[in-house]
């Protein structure tokens, strides 16, 4: 139970800061100020902090492997941004995950730990 | 009009309009769309916390920066606003992305993340500037 509790912390308080900073990016103007908020280190804030409370050391290494989450969300967000003029937004985030995806685990594979 | 026109027609049209909050639509919340966005964002927390308890903290970490807000925004805003301002909304994301890989820099440097976090919104709104100064050179 105890391995657990944390975890459901992180899931609650992560999903209620990333819906309310979406809600604050939907009422923000101009849209490109309110997009940067798709880039927000909304889940990795809470998860960070928590982790810090319990486990300081593992933030550190939480921090290494998020630099190359986050150079796939640099890819991600570009594909997306490429192809949304051409395609539905739904399909082009889709392709974006996948971009995402190549390029973090390709990154996990190359990269020294 | 081609849709790259309409993309630099709204993106000249943005760099006149003031940074602001609508007001009206901050305090009418859609709950429909609050609750697929607390949906993402729980399981991407689910996602990471799970990997990182099996396989450790450094690929626990890879999933923090999982594109977890990008989907619901730019299908809401496409569904409510057309698809040039998803164009434009989605160059603002590739700018939070690149201050959000400083802040994984910083927490692996050993920085505190609430110290991280407020590095983020600096280099966030100053990429965001400028960009809005460097546009018009090249559109």
């Amino acid at each position: 139970m105890t391995v657990w509790l944390p975890l459901i912390a992180k899931i609650l308080v992560a999903g209620v800061f990333v819906a309310l900073l979406a809600h604050l990016s939907s009422a923000l103007k101009p849209k490109m100020f309110a997009g940067l908020l798709s880039g927000a280190p909304s889940v990795a804030t809470v998860s960070l902090l928590l982790t810090s409370l319990q486990k300081p050391a593992a933030v550190h290494a939480g921090g290494r492997g998020m630099i190359l989450g986050a150079a796939g969300l640099v890819a991600c967000c570009a594909v997306a941004s490429l192809l949304v003029p051409k395609l539905h937004a739904i399909v082009a985030t889709a392709v974006g995950w996948g971009s995402w995806a190549v390029l973090a685990f390709g990154l996990f594979l190359v990269v020294p730990k | 009009m081609s849709l790259r026109r309409q993309v630099a027609g709204e993106l000249r049209r943005e760099r006149n309009e003031k940074v602001g909050i609508d007001r009206g639509k901050l305090l009418k919340p859609q709950w429909a769309h609050l609750g697929l966005r607390f949906g993402f964002g729980a399981g991407i927390a689910l996602a990471a916390g799970a990997v990182g308890m099996k396989w450790g903290p450094y690929v626990g970490g890879l999933f923090l920066a999982f594109p977890a807000v990008l989907p619901a925004a730019l299908t809401l805003m496409e569904r409510e606003e057309g698809s040039s301002k998803t164009d434009v909304d989605a160059l603002g994301a590739i700018l939070g992305a690149l201050a959000l890989l400083v802040f994984a820099v910083l927490v692996a440097a050993g920085l505190n993340v609430l110290v991280a976090a407020a590095a983020w919104v600096v280099v966030a709104v100053a990429l965001f500037y400028g960009l809005r100064v460097a546009l018009p050179l090249v559109l």
